[in-house]
């Protein structure tokens, strides 16, 4: 008997253990090249498992490429995530409207709009529901070398429209300084120019209207002038040799080991660059930043910004404990360490104010003054329309489709989509 | 009567007594074994995938959700002929073709013509002209890359030694194609030398030693008596030579991922690129039937008119 109650008693003790299994929540993120970006997410994972018995948070790293190409073939599968990493914009809005993803509820979003950032949970929503969480806020400005600019004796804090920046290039050219280093071969670097003038000369309104395709879509004048504006620039040889067959990683270590009198880039590079450059990069004190110009007859402002949107989304099978996991994993504490720590400029407004890193600091500075923020813009069109961006983006600058050309392809990629 | 009776009686009773005879001898058994197995990997990872492919290409889909909805007939195929890069695309494969079957062909005969022969000196050589046909390919396109670059590359080291101006092969438009070309060429040379060194090794030494008592000139030997003899296995070379250029993909993506803009993408990395990348699975299955249509067209004529005319 002493035996049968005994047995009976592991049973139920093995039931009650099952039914208190552990919960899952597998997140995927794209790599996180710098050290302490990737030691911010484990150290948050294993803080989170340790404080929640019940809950076991794994975390997997995918790079860029293959994760954008695997994602809609995961997220039918049964290995789909609970969460994975958005740069939201057209790919995310795909993603929600075929029920790929789990809204959260509203309680939860009226909760985080106040402690997270509302701008940033507004990025990641589509049509009235909210699916994630923000994390880092990114802009695009232009870099420059201080001890190049000494050299070529022009001061970049002094430019104003597009035209002063032209002059400065010209006087970098006849000092034989590379004006800009940029990796071609990836394309998208190439694609913050012809963005960033497109967004001063057409402003929100016209980037709106090309969207929805009014006014010609994307084949109308502004978006030629935007592409004249832009030759004017390659045809004055503004790039390092071989700028087409050169990657991103590769041109930011050129920039680290003082390639160049200009970059175009977003925030990111700083550690990027350091990692890249050949003897640990440009020290804060040879760095400057400054906005991307206006141009004359624009109808945009120097504060409206490109840069990114992104952060955590949900999938549709993905259990409470994601929500909750989710609120910590992006949450105020971990983006007050981010700040502190230099890793990125956090959404959270609350954390904002802690970034020390005096370069990471006037890129927030220049977030925080946007008077309109635009979504890269082969994130903000989806794979297809942005992917054609990048492409006239790099035929342009080597000469082989005009202007005109480059607006007519975009406008038949967009009526083709 | 009779006579007509004997001449038909065994066409008819052909089929049913080679079934018994499949049967006692296990041929039977044999087939029922072994072909479902074949026939439904087959069915399943090849014919279904196919006929996939062809149908999703009338459609309009990204390749979310639960299948294609939107259907666009041949509008795919329509936009595809319009597309410069496409024709662009299509026509760099049929310059790996072309370079395949005019340098990289006979390159790889010359080869095996010179080291066919046992020795210890041509056994080196063989491992040698083999090897880059053993390399993965996307590490054949990284260390070619690394050849190429003209920053920190092995041009940049020869460039600065002759005090030369730098030069950036893979970013250049007139260069990058003849880039590719060379390393395609100096890949799969080995691989046409591997089987004309095997068919060489084939030929009686008798018949070449006859030749040489005869008189023959080594040239002689070589052009009326080894090269004729290679004949199918320049058939076999040709035919992996051609399908081999039409699915050529992994060189390009590490050497310059089909640019400076798009002007070296194949057939196959611009199905990739505008299919796969920009998540037109529809736009891309169109690229795929039209791979599949040229490659299904050669190697059906290629069979037909070629190598069943090597068998006879």
């Amino acid at each position: 008997m002493k035996f049968v109650n005994l047995t009976l008693a592991s049973a139920v003790a093995l039931t009650a253990g099952m039914a208190s299994a552990e919960v899952e929540v597998n997140v995927l993120s794209i790599n996180r090249d710098s050290e302490n970006w990737r030691t911010l997410y484990e150290d948050t994972v294993a803080a989170y498992n340790a404080a929640n018995p019940g809950v076991t948070v794994n975390l997997e790293f995918m790079e860029d490429e293959a994760f954008k190409q695997k994602l809609p073939t995961l997220l039918q599968s049964d290995a789909a995530p609970d969460m994975f990493f958005s740069w939201s914009g057209g790919v995310f809005y795909e993603q929600a409207d075929q029920g790929f993803l789990r809204a959260l509820p509203e309680d939860v979003v009226a909760e985080w709009q106040q402690d997270l950032s509302a701008g940033g949970m507004a990025a990641l929503s589509y049509n009235g529901k909210f699916y994630g969480a923000p994390e880092a806020s990114q802009n695009v400005a232009i870099w420059y070398n201080k001890d190049l600019a000494k050299q070529v004796g022009v001061d970049p804090t002094a430019i104003q429209t597009y035209d002063d920046l032209l002059d400065q290039v010209k006087a970098a050219k006849d000092a034989g300084v590379t004006p800009f280093v940029v990796g071609g071969q990836d394309k998208w670097p190439l694609h913050f120019f012809y963005s960033l003038i497109a967004m001063r000369i057409m402003g929100q309104e016209g980037m709106a209207a090309s969207a929805a395709g009014e006014n010609g879509g994307f084949d109308n004048a502004d978006w030629v002038r935007a592409g004249e504006e832009y030759v004017r620039l390659i045809e004055m040889d503004p790039f390092q040799p071989g700028f087409m067959g050169v990657k991103y990683d590769a041109a930011t270590g050129l920039w680290g080991d003082g390639g160049s009198l200009f970059h175009l880039m977003g925030d990111w590079d700083l550690g990027a660059s350091r990692g890249a450059a050949s003897n640990g990069g440009l020290t804060d004190d040879q760095l400057g930043v400054i906005p991307f110009p206006m141009i004359e007859g624009g109808k945009g402002a120097i504060t409206d910004t490109l840069g990114g949107a992104s952060g955590f989304v949900l999938t549709k099978n993905a259990p409470d404990e994601a929500i909750d996991f989710l609120k910590t994993f992006m949450g105020v504490e971990a983006q007050k360490r981010a700040a502190t720590e230099g890793v990125y400029i956090p959404t959270v407004p609350s954390a904002g104010g802690l970034v020390e890193d005096v370069i990471l600091k006037q890129f927030a500075a220049i977030g925080g003054a946007s008077t309109y923020h635009q979504l890269f813009l082969d994130q903000f069109f989806g794979s297809t329309l942005g992917g054609a961006i990048n492409d006239v983006s790099a035929q342009m600058a080597t000469g082989d489709i005009t202007p005109a050309e480059a607006a007519a392809q975009l406008e038949e990629t967009r009526q083709f989509q | 009567m009779s006579l007509a009776h004997t001449h038909t009686a065994p066409a008819a009773a052909s089929r049913p007594s080679r079934l018994r005879k499949a049967m006692r001898d296990g041929r039977l058994t044999t087939i029922l074994f072994f072909l479902p197995p074949a026939l439904m990997l087959f069915t399943l990872f090849v014919f279904m995938p196919l006929l996939e492919g062809a149908w999703y290409s009338g459609f309009k889909w990204s390749g979310y959700g639960e299948g294609p909805t939107d259907w666009v007939g041949s509008r795919n195929f329509e936009r595809l002929t319009k597309h410069s890069t496409f024709m662009r695309s299509f026509n760099n494969t049929l310059v790996f073709v072309g370079v395949a079957l005019l340098l990289q062909i006979p390159l790889g005969m010359a080869m095996a013509l010179l080291i066919y022969r046992k020795s210890k000196s041509n056994t080196f050589f063989r491992l040698v002209f083999f090897v880059p046909f053993i390399l993965a390919e996307v590490a054949t396109g990284l260390i070619w890359s690394f050849i190429f670059d003209g920053d920190y590359g092995v041009t940049s080291i020869f460039t600065t030694w002759f005090g030369w101006e730098q030069v950036y092969p893979l970013a250049d438009r007139t260069w990058a194609m003849p880039v590719l070309l060379l390393v395609f060429v100096w890949k799969y040379f080995g691989f046409h030398m591997m089987i004309f060194i095997a068919a060489l090794q084939s030929i009686p030494d008798d018949l070449i030693e006859a030749a040489r008592i005869d008189g023959g000139t080594p040239w002689q030997i070589t052009r009326y008596i080894q090269i004729p003899m290679l004949k199918p296995a320049i058939v076999v070379s040709v035919f992996f030579a051609v399908v081999g250029s039409l699915q050529l993909f992994d060189l390009i993506i590490p050497l310059t991922r089909g640019g400076p803009s798009n002007t070296t993408h194949t057939l196959v990395s611009y199905l990739y690129n505008f299919g796969l990348v920009r998540q037109k699975v529809g736009f891309g299955s169109s690229v795929g039937v039209v791979l599949f249509i040229v490659s299904f067209v050669f190697a059906f004529s290629y069979r037909r008119f070629v190598m069943r005319q090597g068998e006879k």
